[in-house]
């Protein structure tokens, strides 16, 4: 009874996605679109721009320095908090 | 100079400990080096370049996190991440593929709990960027089959889709960090998130779906038919409507080609 | 000297000035088609499986011939070539049929991981029979030949016995490659370490340069000495601009190509650079005929 039911769910909905024109599907609500191109493209053969001052940093991922810089939009979700726990 | 006649197989590792490391420059190293009295910073353009460099990388695939914890903040986690993790491969494009892990592991991030997944939400955004090409499922296809074997098929999601839960509302904490609505506020309270990321044609789209569409596309991903999937995805949300799933997405380009 | 039969490309990169393609120009290009002789890529940015770069470069590579440019093959490490990494080389390779493929004289790897940036060998005569044999493996396993690129260097090693100009004219003749000028590089490297800019390029035999790179760069403060730094992100400068025209004038004209890969500028700020490159071009075989007629 179960195995029957499934199967008509299945057929039914199926055959309500057949009858819709292609067109319709597209351009729902809930889905954000990106149009990531400026995301690709990584390997290049230049050096990196700025001065030496980079890699020479001594701050780690032991140490809490960048918790005292911490100025992005995480100010913006109630909840969740700056401080260290 | 015939006292430090190194191979190059030892000059090229020392090189690199010292790009990796952030203490001034091996003794050894700098005795390799012509001797003007600026060694060192003449190194640290190397340094500089590959902290930079695959900062940068980074910094591409993961903008709602940069976005997140500000540009400063972000460029120090990067740096300790690049010197833990250097690139394994030479095409960086998947570049950075252990951040989510990382930051879960940082103590002094523990007050920013949904970091991590955000995280993971934007590696899955590059990862379905660069997935494998598929010819979407369509309706003639479908529509030759017998009525009484459609439970039976099995639908192949699009190889790029991927899946992921999370306790927290990462939908909406990522939806806003998209450029031009940084005003918006979201409480944690509002839940957690299901969502698909998916390039079922020319673009990557990140879509919230209801938790029992994603068992539902879960299973199938895992080569379940139609008909068992539907009762896995029923089981976790009895209100799936199968209906409105297909109309939505059987030919939009999530499943491919039969 | 390796012997190299001449093979013919499907799309040979001209005698003109080309860009480095940006994805932030795939749009630009693919709707103004531009008249542009040539487009480079960096071949490990289209090493993903599908997705929309390798769309865009098909797309672009139907209205343009292309240059492989590859900055992952590390040819001057102690380690082993990557046979995956050239197995992707090689399927772009064929799936593009690139003019031209170009790796640069530096490595990348002292360890299994990849630093992502081209760093100087010491020259001596081990490390050239190394890069040689380096090459030689790259041009066997693509089954073409390639251009070897001169590198912009910061430092110089205790250990080099053999001037860089000649490392890399030794390092093409020896394996059979071409040479692929960056005169931007040999602007830098000169200026960095105090060589002689006419003992550089007069050393490089003309009918091996098959390209030339052109590029801005930077230059920051070393205690009261300048440093040149490679980062390609302005306009190629009047110097470079000089050397360069004198080079084609006194040698004859070679695809050009002009790079940016930081601050990189909209569309039209990068064709008027190429246009600028492309009207020296032009001068210079004007001139060569008059002076042949």
């Amino acid at each position: 009874m179960k195995k029957t039911t499934t199967s008509a769910i299945v057929a039914g909905a199926i055959t309500s996605a057949l009858a819709l024109s292609p067109m319709s599907v597209a351009n729902a609500a809930d889905t954000e679109k990106c149009y990531g191109v400026a995301k690709a493209g990584k390997n290049d053969c230049a050096a990196g721009p700025g001065t030496s001052c980079a890699g020479t940093s001594t701050v780690d991922a032991q140490g809490n320095a960048w918790m005292l810089v911490l100025k992005g939009t995480c100010e913006k979700i109630v909840g969740g908090s700056l401080e260290a726990k | 100079m015939t006292s430090t006649m190194k191979p190059l197989s030892e000059l090229q590792q020392l090189f690199c400990d010292g790009l990796r490391s952030s203490e001034p420059p091996a003794q050894a190293l700098l005795e390799e080096i012509v001797d003007d009295g600026l060694q060192v910073q003449r190194f640290n353009v190397y340094r500089n370049n590959f902290i930079v460099l695959n900062g940068d990388a980074l910094a591409d695939m993961y903008p709602v996190i940069k976005q997140l914890l500000g540009d400063e903040a972000f460029r120090m986690l990067a740096t300790a991440y690049v010197r833990e993790y250097p690139p394994m491969d030479r095409a960086l494009l998947l570049y950075g593929e252990r951040f989510a892990e990382f930051l879960a592991a940082v103590p002094e991030l523990s007050g920013l709990p949904y970091l991590s997944d955000v995280a993971r939400l934007e590696y899955a955004w590059t990862a379905a960027y660069h997935a494998d090409d598929a010819a979407p499922l369509e309706q003639r296809q479908i529509a030759k089959l017998p009525s009484d074997e459609l439970d039976h098929l099995r639908l192949r999601p699009h190889p790029s889709m991927r899946c992921i839960g999370s306790v927290y509302p990462i939908y909406r904490i990522w939806s806003a960090n998209q450029s031009n609505r940084v005003d918006e506020t979201v409480s944690l309270d509002e839940g957690g998130s299901q969502i698909v990321v998916i390039r079922p044609k020319a673009e990557v789209e990140i879509r919230e779906m209801t938790p029992g569409a994603l068992t539902f596309l879960q299973r199938l991903a895992s080569a379940d038919t139609i008909a068992e999937a539907y009762s896995h995805a029923a089981e976790t949300e009895p209100e799936f409507d199968l209906n409105t799933f297909f109309t939505r997405y059987l030919f939009d380009g999530t499943f491919c080609a039969l | 000297m390796k012997d190299i039969s001449l093979q013919s490309v499907a799309a040979p990169v001209p005698v003109r000035a080309g860009a480095g393609l940006k994805p932030k120009h795939y749009q630009a290009i693919i709707e103004q088609q531009p008249d542009i002789g040539w487009f480079e890529i960096h071949p490990e940015n289209y090493m993903g499986r599908g997705g929309p770069p390798l769309h865009y470069l098909e797309r672009i590579r139907a209205d343009y011939p292309v240059s492989l440019h590859s900055v992952g093959t590390s040819l001057g490490s102690h380690l082993p070539l990557d046979t995956a990494h050239l197995k992707s080389l090689k399927s772009l390779v064929e799936r593009f049929e690139p003019g031209l493929v170009s790796e640069h004289l530096s490595w990348s790897h002292g360890y299994e991981w990849y630093t992502n940036d081209l760093i100087p060998l010491f020259y001596t005569e081990t490390t050239l029979k190394l890069i040689v044999e380096h090459i030689d493996q790259v041009q066997e396993f693509l089954g073409r030949k390639i251009l070897i690129e001169n590198p912009s260097t910061y430092l110089q090693f205790k250990q080099n016995e053999i001037p860089e100009q000649v490392f890399y004219v030794e390092a093409a003749k020896r394996s059979g490659a071409g040479l692929l000028l960056d005169i931007n590089n040999v602007f830098v490297s000169c200026s960095n370490h105090g060589w002689s800019l006419d003992e550089y390029m007069s050393a490089v035999p003309h009918d091996m340069v098959e390209e030339i790179h052109l590029a801005g760069h930077s230059t920051q403060d070393l205690e009261g000495s300048t440093l040149r730094v490679d980062d390609h992100g302005s306009p190629v400068c009047s110097e470079v601009w000089r050397l360069y025209e004198n080079y084609i004038n006194s040698n004859g004209t070679v695809p050009t190509l002009i790079e940016w890969d930081s601050n990189i500028p909209e569309f039209p700020e990068l064709f008027r650079e190429v246009c600028f490159a492309e009207e020296i071009i032009r001068t210079a075989n004007d001139q060569y005929h008059e002076a042949t007629v």
